[in-house]
């Protein structure tokens, strides 16, 4: 099993949320992006302690490097989610 | 006549139909035995002791009267993960916010376990919602650790790790585990018994604990490749409660299925066997040498062994990404009640919280990245039958370090049960061998979509030449 759990890659998406909409930002610029992290989007923190908060910022930031082949995969317009919304069905 | 804790499914049928042994006195031996081993192994939530009698007193009257056609498991006693509803039992996910929780039906699964005849005696420990929200450890239930009876020290895997344990323990003689990526298959490796995880849409989830609804899947954990068939044929087939079911498999298909295992010499074929380059040079040595035996095994049975290079995606942060928003949402709302701090895991306090800052644009971006690589594995299905590698790089984790503290010099290589997950393929996990500790190893055949029947057809043939399957754990006779 790769050593790098999927806390790590959640932490990696985090890492890239948190600071969504930073000047001058370009997609897969993840290293850069988590530079300087908020947690303006991490949400329900009444429920978490300062260092609890403090350790899921860590993660994220640790986590950067495991994103960085999905963030480069590259995607056309065309290619579509892999779930498709039916205006009719029988069934449901 | 003595009952044999470890015998296969196709052996108490017989012995049933024979009136050699009754179904009650069949299920008042596993009760017992879940009541003598079930608490030490962690492997137990409910002893459903009412319920299963009366199963148990019907199937006896069934037998008496002749009527068991289209009762392929009747009076055969068995096991679900705690994530399957059964009326009037606790289901509890595992998990300490949900352990009064209580339903007023039975998810289709048990529904269709007992329209075949199957006597339900215990609902099995699970890692607390599945390991939905990252857990690291294998104290991660609210009914503490479960332990592989091979060495009382180490886990039986996870998420389904009840029904490992339960299996391997000869507590029960099947059980019901479920996948989103890897959650019977590792359980199978680290217990030592079969498991299958059907394709996605084969089996209804109707009735179970949602962790991601693009990913879950429902199957068989057993003694062997041949009861998880039989198994499968009882539970497979299309569910008007789960949309997903919709064509995967009809129920035409599903009486084929069924009624493949009394065939199965007439079915052997020869496999085109795709291994998976790198898969099993940085494992143990010894989860190495048995794959490379059983390979071995597999090629003097006349199937074509190949290496196969393995299609290069970001296997790990798509699926993470997919379960990380789709549990955040499933579980919101104990996120959102601080429920969530109530977890047993330190890491699933606070990971469900991370988890729902996943941004919307990477769900979506791993949802458009899945098709790509959907396309990548079925061209690979076109040149190659099964893809097979090691299970698990290692045997069991101990119980007591984070994972990420044990086992550092041993990879996998590619990430062959994320990948299959995302595709939504079966495969088959098969006892192969022991190495560290007397520890099982474990080998997988993966198939194309709704071919399962492929994977469990060789998985029989490769278990009529090894007995790995028929080795029990020392202590548990």
């Amino acid at each position: 099993m790769a050593k790098t759990s999927r806390r790590r890659f959640l932490a990696v998406a985090g890492a890239a949320a948190f600071s969504t909409g930073a000047p001058g930002s370009q997609p897969g610029d993840v290293i850069r992006r988590a530079e300087s992290p908020s947690l303006q989007c991490l949400p329900y923190t009444q429920h978490l302690a300062p260092e609890e908060v403090e350790r899921i910022r860590k993660d994220f930031a640790d986590a950067v490097p495991y994103l960085e082949s999905f963030r480069k995969f590259r995607l056309a317009n065309a290619d579509e989610p892999d779930f498709t919304f039916h205006s009719l069905t029988e069934r449901w | 006549m003595p009952i044999d804790a470890y015998s296969s499914i196709d052996e108490l049928a017989r012995a049933l139909r024979a009136k050699e042994v009754s179904s009650v006195e069949l299920t008042r031996f596993f009760l017992d035995r879940l009541a003598k081993y079930g608490e030490r192994l962690g492997a137990v939530v409910t002893i459903t002791r009412e319920r299963a009698m009366r199963e148990a007193e019907a199937a006896d009257r069934a037998i008496a009267s002749g009527n068991v056609q289209n009762k392929p498991l009747i009076g055969i006693p068995y096991g679900v993960k705690d994530l399957l509803a059964a009326k009037g039992a606790p289901t509890t996910w595992g998990a300490e916010p949900f352990r009064n929780q209580v339903f007023d039906y039975d998810a289709t699964v048990v529904e269709r376990l007992t329209n075949a005849g199957a006597v339900l005696v215990a609902k099995l420990a699970m890692v607390e919602l599945a390991g939905g929200f990252g857990y690291n450890n294998a104290d991660a239930s609210f009914t503490g650790p479960a332990r592989t009876p091979w060495n009382m020290n180490f886990w039986s895997g996870g998420s389904s790790s009840g029904p490992g344990a339960a299996v391997a323990a000869g507590l029960v003689p099947f059980a019901i585990g479920s996948e989103t990526s890897g959650s019977i298959l590792t359980p199978s490796a680290f217990s030592g018994v079969t498991g299958l995880r059907p394709t996605y849409g084969a089996v209804s989830r109707y009735g179970a604990m949602a962790l991601c609804w693009t990913l879950d899947k429902i199957g068989p954990m057993a003694r062997s490749a041949a009861d998880c068939n039989t198994i499968y044929g009882a539970i497979v087939g299309e569910d008007p409660r789960d949309p997903t079911t919709a064509r995967v498999f009809p129920s035409g298909r599903a009486n084929w299925v069924a009624s493949s295992v009394q065939s199965r010499p007439a079915n052997k074929r020869a496999a085109r066997i795709g291994l998976v380059k790198g898969s099993w040079d940085k494992t143990q040595p010894a989860v190495r040498d048995n794959f490379l035996a059983a390979v071995e095994v597999l090629r003097a049975q006349g199937h074509t062994i190949k290496e196969i290079d393995y299609p290069d995606f970001p296997y790990g942060p798509v699926i993470s990404l997919i379960v990380d928003a789709e549990g955040a949402s499933a579980f919101e709302d104990i996120l959102q009640d601080g429920r969530a701090k109530q977890l047993r895991a330190l890491a699933d306090r606070t990971g469900g919280y991370a988890a729902a800052a996943t941004l919307a644009i990477d769900y979506l971006r791993a949802q458009r990245i899945r098709p790509k690589i959907r396309q990548a594995l079925l061209k690979l299905f076109e040149e190659v039958d099964l893809v097979v590698s090691p299970t698990r790089s290692t045997v069991a984790y101990p119980i007591g370090p984070n994972f990420d503290e044990v086992y550092k010099d041993a990879r996998s290589g590619p990430a062959v049960i994320p990948s299959m997950n995302l595709l939504g393929a079966p495969a088959i996990a098969l006892p192969n061998g022991t190495g560290e500790n007397g520890l099982p190893t474990s080998i997988q055949f993966n198939a194309a979509p709704a071919n399962e029947m492929l994977a469990v057809n060789t998985g029989i043939h490769y278990q009529f030449v090894t007995k790995f399957h028929l080795q029990r754990p020392p202590g548990f006779d």
